[in-house]
């Protein structure tokens, strides 16, 4: 021992880890348990579907602690990102999976499909509901037919259902997305199904003489309320926001397109402000001919901007402040598709936008390609004969979840005893106009 | 404070069974356990570790000595002459020849490493162990790891139903 010094034991510099709070409680010479090594261990496996479910059939208790709420909390927060697990898109009142991962990690089609329940409605044209965005785990579904909202957790299978503010429900078509209100410093949204969440919608509705506006109304399920309505100071010359695609979150707020009759514009939901602003022209001409070309993306320095397709020539577009301070497009980047996805193409549009890996998603003849925006590097994903709009769903599936997945192929059949027939009362809260407004929990049934 | 040369400091670990190990304090503070306690002045010249014996302790030691900055293989200041993409393939190709070990070693450094909180022999332990789980089939995980199952026939088939997918 070194003269003049007195040994100190190590102690533990915080309680959070079970491996030290264990060792410092332990007499010196007590190993660390097998089970925090295996913590460790798990920890570092890569955040693919069937990774915790089959570490899980090993035994009991690697079952066990694949479950572990604080072992899932640590795991999505090393892991920061969830692979894209695939596609949703809407098929006939359907809310249809496609998987694009390779075996094992391919959840199947009929585990994360979902049937929406227009109210008894059979027929499938003309549709009842639209798909209008899927964001942080969470499908977002407005019920035309019934004049509500729905947001579904696939993995969960959870269902929650709200009447629609008025303004929004009646007639005037609405547009929204869903995203996750964690508040926490800590959450990265890889498995928000506990968080709570917001409902973003948006519409425009005219006021006579040509004098058009946009409005917006948000949900918080903190709160259970819908929020005051929040209107854009500027007016329009007509227009409607753009139904064919979903909302992009880039920064902290959400953008959607705006349809004029000469022009697009943007249109911005700052999240943080709760305001709303029809903030910038598009500098396209051709507006209907180049609708199914362009998608609203995250611009390299974290802002707004748009992809442009003209196959093969794909442009990119930054929303930027010029010297005066004024928010101007700056000249695109422009990438050749053809060298990097080597095919001539018949037909060509732009199909989706997945934020968590700033890709766009392109359809050449019947395939469907993911090119990442920054790399250029791309990968088929699917095939497809029909030009859907996808929402890219991305998410860590893990055993927490898997325990309590509810598919189609679970599903209690609505003949089933074990499904209610009246829900249970939900917490009614009300909105300004003094109006109860609810999202409650619906039953799940099976597909037909 | 002891002081081996000129401007270094030097901390005294020793294990519980008995043994003394002098090393320099970047090289001990490799482990964020006892960084804090340096910082945190909770640590004079020397630092019992309990649960950790002399072997492992030593080649714990190996490893924060070969993986301290500036410092390279033999302890002279390497990184002032070597360019640092072949400091880094040295240092890959060390840590493959250093994770060389049995089984139960592995698992004791593994252990160390958790306690000890040095991220990178953490990673470079578990690795194999990774491979071994994202690779293998349930049975060779298994024997691989010396893990009995212990779930009924019929338990394993429901949790296999359940995700039937992840095992095809």
């Amino acid at each position: 021992m070194a003269a003049g010094g007195g040994v100190r034991s190590i102690m533990s510099e915080d309680g959070d880890e079970p491996a030290r709070r264990r060792l410092r409680s332990a007499p010196a010479g007590a190993p660390p348990s097998g089970g925090d090594i295996l913590w460790e261990i798990f920890l570092r496996l890569p955040a693919l579907p069937s990774t915790l479910p089959r570490v899980s059939l090993v035994c009991n208790r690697w079952r066990r602690l694949a479950a572990d709420s604080g072992f899932l909390l640590r795991f999505r927060s090393r892991h920061q990102k969830a692979p894209l697990l695939g596609l949703f898109k809407e098929y006939g009142g359907w809310v249809s999976f496609t998987p694009v991962l390779a075996r094992p990690d391919r959840v199947p089609r009929q585990r994360l499909s979902m049937r929406i329940d227009y109210g008894g409605a059979t027929d499938s044209y003309p549709y009842h509901g639209t798909l209008l965005g899927c964001r942080h785990g969470r499908v977002l579904v407005v019920d035309h037919r019934r004049r509500e909202a729905l947001v579904c957790d696939p993995v969960t299978g959870d269902q929650r259902r709200g009447a629609l503010p008025p303004e929004f429900g009646s007639g005037n078509m609405a547009h929204g997305a869903v995203l996750c209100a964690d508040g926490d410093p800590g959450h990265v949204h890889v498995g928000c199904h506990s968080s709570p969440f917001k409902v973003v919608l948006v519409q425009t509705f005219s006021r006579g003489n040509y004098d058009s506006r946009a409005r917006a109304r948000v949900y918080s399920s903190e709160t259970s309320m819908w929020g005051n309505l929040i209107s854009a100071p500027e007016r329009l010359e007509g227009g409607y926001v753009d139904f064919s695609r979903p909302s992009t979150l880039a920064g902290n707020s959400l953008y959607w397109w705006i349809h004029g009759s000469y022009d697009m514009e943007l249109l911005e939901f700052d999240i943080g402000r709760q305001s709303l602003a029809v903030i910038q022209k598009l500098p396209v001409r051709d507006i209907q001919k180049s609708k199914s070309f362009i998608h609203i993306i995250r611009a390299e320095d974290g802002g707004v901007g748009f992809a442009m397709l003209s196959y093969p020539s794909l442009q990119m577009w930054d929303l930027k402040a010029d010297g005066d301070g004024a928010a101007t497009w700056f000249p695109p980047n422009t990438v050749n598709l053809e060298l990097v996805l080597n095919m001539r193409a018949a037909e060509t549009a732009i199909v989706g936008y997945v934020e968590d890996d700033d890709a766009i998603l392109i359809k050449l003849n019947n395939d469907v390609f993911m090119v990442q925006l920054e790399s250029v590097e791309s990968r088929k994903l699917c095939e497809s004969i029909v030009r859907h709009q996808y929402h890219p769903f991305t998410s860590l599936y893990s055993s927490g979840e898997f325990g309590r997945c509810r598919g189609l192929d679970s599903m209690p059949s609505p003949a089933d005893p074990a499904i209610p027939t009246s829900i249970a009362a939900p917490p009614v809260m009300k909105a300004p106009e003094q109006r109860a407004w609810t999202f409650q929990h619906v039953p799940r049934k099976r597909r037909s | 404070m002891a002081t081996r040369e000129a401007g270094k400091k030097m901390i005294m670990l020793k294990s519980p069974d008995g043994m003394e190990f002098e090393v320099e304090e970047a090289v001990a503070m490799e482990s964020q356990t006892i960084r804090k306690m340096i910082e945190d002045d909770c640590a004079d010249t020397a630092i019992l570790i309990p649960n950790i014996n002399s072997k492992i302790l030593s080649r714990v030691i190996e490893y924060c000595n070969k993986h301290v900055p500036t410092t390279g293989a033999t302890g002279a200041a390497a990184s002032d002459t070597v360019a640092p993409a072949a400091l880094a393939e040295d240092l890959k190709i060390w840590d493959a020849e250093f994770i060389k070990v049995n089984r139960a070693t592995r698992f004791n450094l593994i252990q160390a490493a958790s306690y000890l909180n040095i991220k990178g022999l953490l990673d470079l332990t578990s690795q194999t162990t990774i491979d071994t789980i994202s690779d293998n089939s349930l049975e060779e995980i298994r024997s691989f790891l010396s893990t009995k199952n212990d779930y009924l026939p019929e338990e394993e088939q429901t949790i296999r139903r359940e995700n039937q997918w992840a095992f095809q």
